[in-house]
């Protein structure tokens, strides 16, 4: 426990903020919804809700009676504010106090907040000043402690800026978006004293956005042909141009952020014309535009400073810098003048939006503080803080609606307790509402996906309250669960160039509900001419994702042909290729080439089959060379068992081939379906046999080739730096894909790994000099072109001589290069594949 | 990020205007890409255009033009979309509100 103050609130006419200043640093408090970190001191009874903060000011000129902002400018007055919704009266005190406990929210690390520095304004007196301590003791404070705004704002900058004389008498320039307030401030090492200050409670930011929508936007506008009536709907207010100001507003707002940076910039703004017709205009803004709007306003606040250090016989010469705070002093504008009229240097070194937060927090933390959390509990604890509520929730997990019905009963001491409903991605806030025995909410959801809801209760300080509830979940736009999983996983067959045969792309998984709906984007793997035979194959298949393309079932084919195509398809160009599939399970397929803007589609019934029997002549041809290859492996390891399985394998595999060779004589329609079932059935007797080997083989692979790497890192601390970044992302997830069933991940791991592990050792003098006379004694008819081998190894034999590393490792990756690839794979030179990478 | 919603916002712009001038360079292909690629940033944007206006709704900053009749308050224009950003886990979360117009509408 803390022993300072340590949290401040920046209680603002327009917005306020809270900080907490501990260990040196100083942490601005963002709302959890929205992020910002103001909030607008403004609140709303509207209907049985609390409001506080931008939602409240967005009602506050529609609806004046129940909506209140500005209340800080009645602090200490009997004035109140007359609620329709509740038929009572409030007092300025009593928003405070709501703005205050709102702000206790956005606090997200500490239990509960004992102690407090509120910022006053210079203005304030002693009646003003109590009543604000008041609020702070109804929002739930135990201690409250005041500090004025200028001297909160000028700890700030005395923190801050080096090199500044901190003796003598600042100036603190305060434009916010609505109130404007200056005050002297005297420092010496002791004390920070407010000598004078002067202000308008009317001047701010808002009103150089309205100047700058009449006097230039507008103006701008109505110059346009064609917007004659823009100006007749201005002058009788028609809706249209009500609705019209509201966006100009919107840009003006960001056009005055943009002037503050640069010279010009442009406003896009889309108008109805005299003819109905929606017009984009483009409006010029200069900053010599948007000052010649301002420059009455910020003459005046200067004005205001004459008057100021007359009153107290001050010449300019006497204040060492002007500081600024309040978000309007970013314009340009705001800062010239000061320094061009007063000849005072200005300080714009914090962050003038947050300074008063920030000083006052600098100030908490050193400030003692006499209460501590624990009396907080204290007299509360036999009612109803610790108390804790039960929660009977009621309400449909799934929906079909954008809003559901929540329903749920209270039980335990409700008793000035209030409640309050958030959506996690901060969508939806239900506001304070009072707490009763039985609660009903409409929560609005998400579409078509999950939303999460948390119940929260507070007591009359907003201090949270313990109750017993999960969080809500609704599903909207989903059919049950249980209606219509698909049984297997399904797939997109793309080509793996490297190893020249196909892998299965997954786009659905196993259980995924119906109806589905993907766009996939891939680019196309080789060039195809329009005079070509090739095609571009696009093959969905179900199974299983980890298994051979070839095990699977296609239940939609797209085949292009060439002659089809406007012009070449071109390879790396794009291709979209749209998926849906419906509760009744057909499959609509749309396969869209950018290159040559050709849609293709069609849709497809489960109960009907696809065969194209160039690709299933590739596909047998495939688990032919497979199966050859690895019956010569088996039969090298003498594992005679597999051996004989993969021989029975292989005779079937020819018989297959044999059938298809032999289909453009046969009278037998349905004998391309009969033999891709049997090309079926084989790949996946095939690919059991093998898998568990297989990924066994390709597990051990990668742990070799890791150990290896490691190995490498441990001899050279140079390598590891270098390359421990890559090495990091190639094993990140190894839990995951070593525990896959995936032999393809495990592979591509391996592969990403060995690659680092190449560059490594290429750049190894050892392993160079090892590698060249490996290669150096092998036998010279090994190499596929001998003479050339023969020249390089005479290159190498100098380059070790001089010792030059660089030209050894070219001349050994161009002798590399001349060893024959023993791949079984390079046998089929003519793989065609699907035509998608 | 404040340049990826940014970035986010003039997308959204752009589609805006090509919907409403029917699609003339026939860019809504090019749009859904923008946004399938936006997505894998676990970028997504939303325009609640049409949707109805009301007091719990945290997703918008709202502009209110003209009466204010409670029960029929909608969205009328969309200068700004809500921006979510996901997680890895897929939870979203709003990094941006939505800046609207509200008006009473009979429908």
């Amino acid at each position: 426990m803390s022993s300072t103050i340590d949290f401040a609130i920046d209680l603002g006419t327009t917005n306020s903020l809270i900080a907490k200043g501990q260990f040196g640093t100083i942490e601005v408090y963002k709302n959890p919804i929205g992020h910002k970190e103001t909030l607008p001191s403004v609140v709303g009874f509207r209907n049985d809700r609390i409001l506080i903060g931008d939602k409240a000011r967005e009602y506050v000129e529609k609806d004046p009676e129940n909506v209140f902002g500005g209340f800080k400018r009645k602090m200490g007055t009997s004035e109140t504010f007359f609620v329709k919704n509740l038929q009572a009266q409030k007092t300025p005190i009593e928003l405070s106090a709501l703005v205050l406990k709102e702000l206790k929210t956005f606090v997200h690390n500490a239990p509960a907040i004992p102690s407090v520095v509120i910022t006053i304004p210079a203005s304030f007196d002693t009646v003003q000043s109590n009543a604000t301590k008041k609020a702070g003791y109804e929002a739930g404070f135990k201690e409250v402690v005041l500090l004025q705004e200028p001297i909160a704002a000028c700890l700030a900058f005395a923190n801050k800026s080096d090199g500044v004389q901190k003796q003598g008498k600042w100036l603190v320039y305060d434009l916010g978006g609505g109130t404007f307030d200056v005050a002297i401030v005297s420092i010496s090492d002791a004390e920070l004293t407010v000598i004078d200050h002067k202000g308008d409670n009317y001047l701010g930011g808002l009103d150089f956005d309205n100047l700058l929508v009449e006097r230039i936007i507008l103006k701008q506008l109505f110059r346009q042909p064609h917007l004659t009536n823009l100006q007749a709907k201005a002058a009788s207010q028609a809706i249209e141009f009500k609705r019209l100001y509201q966006i100009l507003l919107h840009k003006a707002e960001n056009a005055k952020k943009e002037l503050s940076v640069s010279p010009q910039t442009e406003v896009e703004i889309s108008v109805e014309d005299d003819s109905g017709n929606t017009q984009d205009i483009l409006l010029t803004l200069t900053r010599a535009d948007f000052n010649s709007c301002i420059e009455d306003k910020a003459l005046y606040t200067i004005d205001l400073i004459n008057e100021l250090l007359q009153r107290n016989a001050l010449a300019t010469t006497d204040i060492q810098q002007v500081v600024l705070v309040g978000g309007s002093t970013y314009i340009p504008l705001v800062r010239e003048l000061i320094e061009r009229r007063l000849n005072i240097g200005v300080n714009a070194s914090v962050d003038p939006t947050t300074a008063v937060v920030v000083g006052a927090a600098q100030y908490a933390a050193t400030k003692r503080a006499e209460a501590h959390a624990d009396a907080l509990a204290q007299p509360r604890s036999s009612t109803s803080t610790t108390a804790r509520i039960r929660v009977k929730a009621s309400y449909l997990k799934t929906s079909m609606d954008t809003e559901e019905l929540f329903l749920a009963t209270l039980e335990g001491d409700i008793t000035n307790i209030h409640y309050r409903i958030q959506r996690e991605d901060g969508g939806y806030d239900s506001g304070l509402k009072k707490a009763t025995e039985k609660i009903r909410e409409y929560l609005t959801l998400l579409p078509a996906q999950l939303s999460r809801f948390q119940v929260k209760f507070f007591d009359d300080r907003n201090d949270p309250v313990e109750a017993e509830i999960d969080p809500i979940e609704i599903v909207q736009g989903k059919y049950n669960i249980h209606g219509q999983p698909l049984p297997n996983d399904i797939c997109l067959e793309v080509d793996d160039l490297e190893e020249r045969t196909t892998k299965l792309e997954l786009i659905f998984g196993k259980n995924s509900v119906l109806p589905l709906k993907k766009t996939i984007y891939r680019e196309v793997s080789k060039t195809i001419y329009k005079n070509s035979k090739d095609k571009l194959i696009v093959s969905i298949l179900e199974g299983d994702r980890f298994a051979f393309p070839s095990t699977n079932q296609v239940i939609g084919l797209i085949e292009i042909n060439p002659e089809e195509l406007n012009a070449d398809l071109v390879k790396g160009s794009d291709l979209e290729i749209k998926l849906e599939i419906s509760e009744s399970r057909d499959i609509n397929v749309n396969v869209y080439l950018s290159m040559t803007e050709q849609e293709f589609k069609n849709v497809f019934s489960p109960s009907e089959r696809y065969v194209s029997i160039g690709k299933l002549e590739e596909e047998v041809d495939i688990l032919i060379a497979k199966l050859k290859s690895e019956l010569r492996q088996n039969e090298a390891t003498e594992d005679y068992e597999t051996a004989g399985k993969l021989d029975t394998y292989l005779q079937e595999a020819m018989v297959i081939r044999q059938g298809l060779d032999n289909l453009g004589t046969s009278l037998n329609s349905d004998e391309k379906y009969h033999l891709e079932e049997r090309k079926r059935k084989l790949a996946q007797k095939y690919d059991q046999l093998g898998r568990l080997r297989k990924l066994t083989a390709a597990r051990t692979e990668y742990f070799e080739v890791k150990s290896r790497l490691v190995y490498e890192f441990s001899q050279s601390d140079e390598t590891r730096v270098k390359y421990e970044t890559q090495y990091k992302q190639a094993v990140d997830s190894e839990p995951g894909f070593v525990a896959s069933e995936s032999v393809f991940l495990v592979e591509a791991k391996t592969k990403q790994l060995r690659i680092i592990l190449n560059d490594v050792l290429l750049n190894s003098r050892d392993f160079l000099i090892r590698l060249y006379y490996d290669l150096a004694g092998r036998s010279k008819d090994e190499f596929t072109d001998k003479q050339r081998a023969i020249g390089y190894l005479e290159q190498g034999e100098k380059a070790l001589e001089r010792q030059n590393y660089n030209e050894l490792k070219v001349i050994n990756l161009n002798l590399l290069q001349l060893l024959p690839d023993k791949s079984e794979y390079v046998r089929l030179k003519n793989f065609k594949g699907t035509g998608i990478g | 990020m404040s340049a990826l919603i940014n970035l986010v916002n003039q997308i959204f712009e752009i589609e805006q205007k090509n919907t409403s001038k029917g699609d003339p360079a026939e860019l809504g292909r090019n749009m859904e890409r923008l946004r399938h690629h936006l997505d894998e940033l676990g970028l997504q944007y939303h325009s609640p255009l049409n949707e109805k206006y009301t007091d719990t709704r945290t997703d918008c900053v709202a502009s209110i033009v003209g009466d204010l009749v409670d029960a029929s308050m909608y969205i009328t224009k969309v200068i700004k979309p809500v921006v979510f950003q996901k997680d890895t886990a897929g939870n979203r979360t709003i990094v941006q509100k939505a800046v609207v117009i509200v008006e009473h509408r009979t429908v």
